[in-house]
């Protein structure tokens, strides 16, 4: 009785009347692309169905005699005369705290197997970004776990923050340890993951991975694989935006990460050229600076009068030869709020994360450090550029005066004591502890090959010890006086006791 | 610029010219055509200017009406005076018969489409069912 009732709520309102439909006919089917004749009145980026095909189109060109359509599915079927019906609204996706935990597709199809996203809330996935007036400054932290990025890059909530690099120098990688460690930060973000072309065992075992740390239940991961139509790869991006922006504007925390744009310029590139729209520099239509520009435009920090949400934005873009004045690079670093560049070179001397400090740079900067990473990170960029020009010169000179070798050592120190193994994220009472102990020489008779023990000695000792070290940085945010002479006391005994114990 | 879009070009640019003229004025315009092309030494598309303008023209002006069973002549007759009304006397009626709509009609021209089927409204239960 309960499933009958259930048919009639559901077909409420369903009248036997006919009904009238604006139509047009298929003319061509090429590359995943669709010119049809008639539908005069429809509009650009409208929905439209092509008759007992069970398949959807978008509609991208609108010519004179002819409209344009790209297919949104794999197997479509769709053949010359086929009719092709108008739906009359715009390509939407479905929003709402249903979708995390969820892997969807662009179109916002589950793709995980759990059921349908049980959700009547929709938004259009092309919309314009919020205006200035609407808009407050970056202010408050966005911690990545990482050292080297929130001691040097800090990032804020509602910045865009590139992180560019050539393939496997570890972009994925910082993205995920970036999801990972808001499992620990309070006013915790949604996260958002776009794989846009990835692989698909790629994807399968970054899901894994969140599903093992528990990181999932606040992550909605969109997947557009490398063997899905162009279509998807252009959309997965506008869908990930359209999950972030839900969250923005109820005057939540939101992080979106975008894996990688490069693909979608490339699917953009291949659906442009099918569309035979002009062709710019090297092959890419000449609104792709538009494509990404009004992406990435969405990710902001709303004013209080709207709510005081964010969307923060890490797109990643990979770059052909560690060339990051590329046509797409160029474009996207000049949208972006800044950019963390990953070096290939650094990556094989084992230097990871194998960030490029010289050419990255959060153009947020410490307004959106906590007061307590800004004391201990206060001088340490211009540190270690000292120790790296110095190093440089080293190479060309043997016989270098004290003071020049005390600085190299200790910036050689700094450099090992920023390393951090995959998968494990700090938090920034943590990441404080341990820059402290570089920044104020406490490691400079240590030597280099031990001072990754002595990293997860001090931690230790630290939580076993003097946890009231972490609980008040953590709860103040600040370093007191009388927390600095714990910690100092906790690094002396660190070093004495932890590392002579190997 | 490719051939099928010249051709595309002159047909829809013959099919703007013989708008509201009368049988003899469009031989004129046939003439005028032909006139053209030689004169631009392509007379040799001109088979395929014709018969993509043939096929334009009955897609314009086609009407099909999709029936679940055949009806006399006398009632196709009345349907087709009734869609004169509507739509113009110009345009060409094609009544076709398919049972697969197990009831009703489908009444389709170049831009919109009547579905008042069975099938159709099967299909449409079908769509919310699936949404659901």
């Amino acid at each position: 009785m309960e499933k009958i009732e259930q048919l009639k709520k559901q077909l409420e309102g369903l009248g036997l009347k006919p009904k009238i439909e604006e139509i047009g006919e298929v003319l061509e089917v090429k590359d995943g692309v669709v010119k049809a004749s008639g539908l005069e009145n429809v509009e650009n980026f409208e929905l439209v169905e092509f008759e007992g095909r069970n398949v959807l189109g978008l509609v991208l060109n609108l010519e004179e005699y002819e409209t344009g359509i790209v297919l949104l599915s794999k197997e479509a079927g769709v053949k010359e005369g086929d009719i092709v019906k108008r739906q009359k609204k715009m390509l939407s996706f479905p929003v709402g705290e249903k979708v995390l935990g969820r892997v969807l597709n662009p179109l916002g199809e589950p793709l995980d197997e759990k059921g349908e996203i049980e959700t009547d809330e929709f938004l259009p996935l092309e919309k314009m970004g919020p205006s200035v007036i609407e808009r407050e400054p970056v202010r408050s932290p966005l911690h990545t776990g990482i050292l080297a990025i929130d001691s040097l890059i800090p990032i804020g909530r509602g910045q865009r923050e590139l992180i560019l690099g050539d393939r496997s120098t570890g972009k994925t990688a910082l993205a995920l340890d970036t999801i990972l460690n808001q499992k620990q930060e309070k006013n915790r973000p949604v996260c958002i993951y776009v794989a846009c072309g990835q692989k698909k065992s790629k994807v399968k075992r970054l899901i894994k991975i969140l599903k093992d740390r528990k990181a999932l239940e606040y992550t909605a991961v969109v997947c557009a694989f490398a063997d899905d139509p162009a279509s998807f790869l252009y959309l997965a991006p506008l869908a990930g935006a359209a999950i972030g922006e839900y969250f923005r504007d109820k005057g939540k925390d939101a992080l979106v990460i975008f894996d990688d744009l490069t693909k979608q310029a490339w699917a953009w590139r291949e659906i442009s050229l099918v569309l035979r729209r002009p062709p710019g520099r090297e092959a890419y239509p000449g609104d792709i600076f538009y494509l990404h520009s009004r992406l990435l435009e969405r990710a902001a920090k709303l004013s209080q009068n709207k709510g005081g949400g964010s969307l923060t934005a890490l797109p990643i873009i990979e770059t052909q030869t560690g060339d990051i004045s590329g046509y797409i690079p160029t474009n996207v670093i000049s949208i972006c709020d800044g950019q963390i560049f990953l070096d290939t070179p650094l990556f094989s001397r084992g230097q990871r994360p194998a960030i490029d400090i010289g050419k990255s740079v959060s153009r947020v900067g410490s307004n959106a450090q906590l007061p307590v990473m800004k004391k201990v990170s206060g001088t340490l960029k211009l540190d270690l550029a000292q120790f790296q020009e110095l190093e440089r010169f080293s190479e060309f000179s043997e016989e270098l005066d004290p003071e020049t070798k005390k600085i190299i050592e200790r910036g050689r120190r700094m450099r090992e004591l920023l390393k951090q193994d995959d998968l494990s994220p700090l938090s920034f009472e943590k990441e404080a502890v341990i820059i402290f102990a570089g920044v104020k020489t406490f490691i400079d008779d240590l030597a280099i090959d031990k001072i990754k023990t002595f990293k997860k000695d001090l931690i230790e000792e630290i939580e076993r010890i003097t946890p009231e070290i972490l609980k008040s940085i953590r709860e103040k945010e600040d370093l007191s006086p009388e927390t600095e002479k714990q910690l100092a006391e906790a690094i002396k005994r660190a070093k004495k006791y932890g590392v002579k114990g190997d | 610029m490719t051939t099928e879009k010249t051709i595309g070009l002159w047909v829809r640019a013959l099919i703007l010219a013989q708008k509201g003229k009368t049988k003899v004025e469009r031989k004129m315009t046939i003439k005028i055509l032909v006139k053209l092309l030689k004169r631009q030494k392509k007379e040799y598309l001109l088979p395929k200017i014709l018969a993509q303008f043939q096929k334009d023209c009955l897609k314009k002006e086609k009407i099909e009406l999709i029936l679940t069973r055949r009806y006399g002549p006398g009632l196709i007759g009345e349907i087709k005076k009734r869609l004169g009304l509507i739509f113009g006397q110009d345009k060409i009626l094609v009544p076709s018969f398919n049972k697969e709509l197990i009831g009703g009609f489908r009444l389709k021209t170049e831009s919109f489409l009547v579905e008042a089927s069975i099938r159709g409204f099967l299909a449409e239960i079908k769509k919310i069912l699936w949404k659901k």
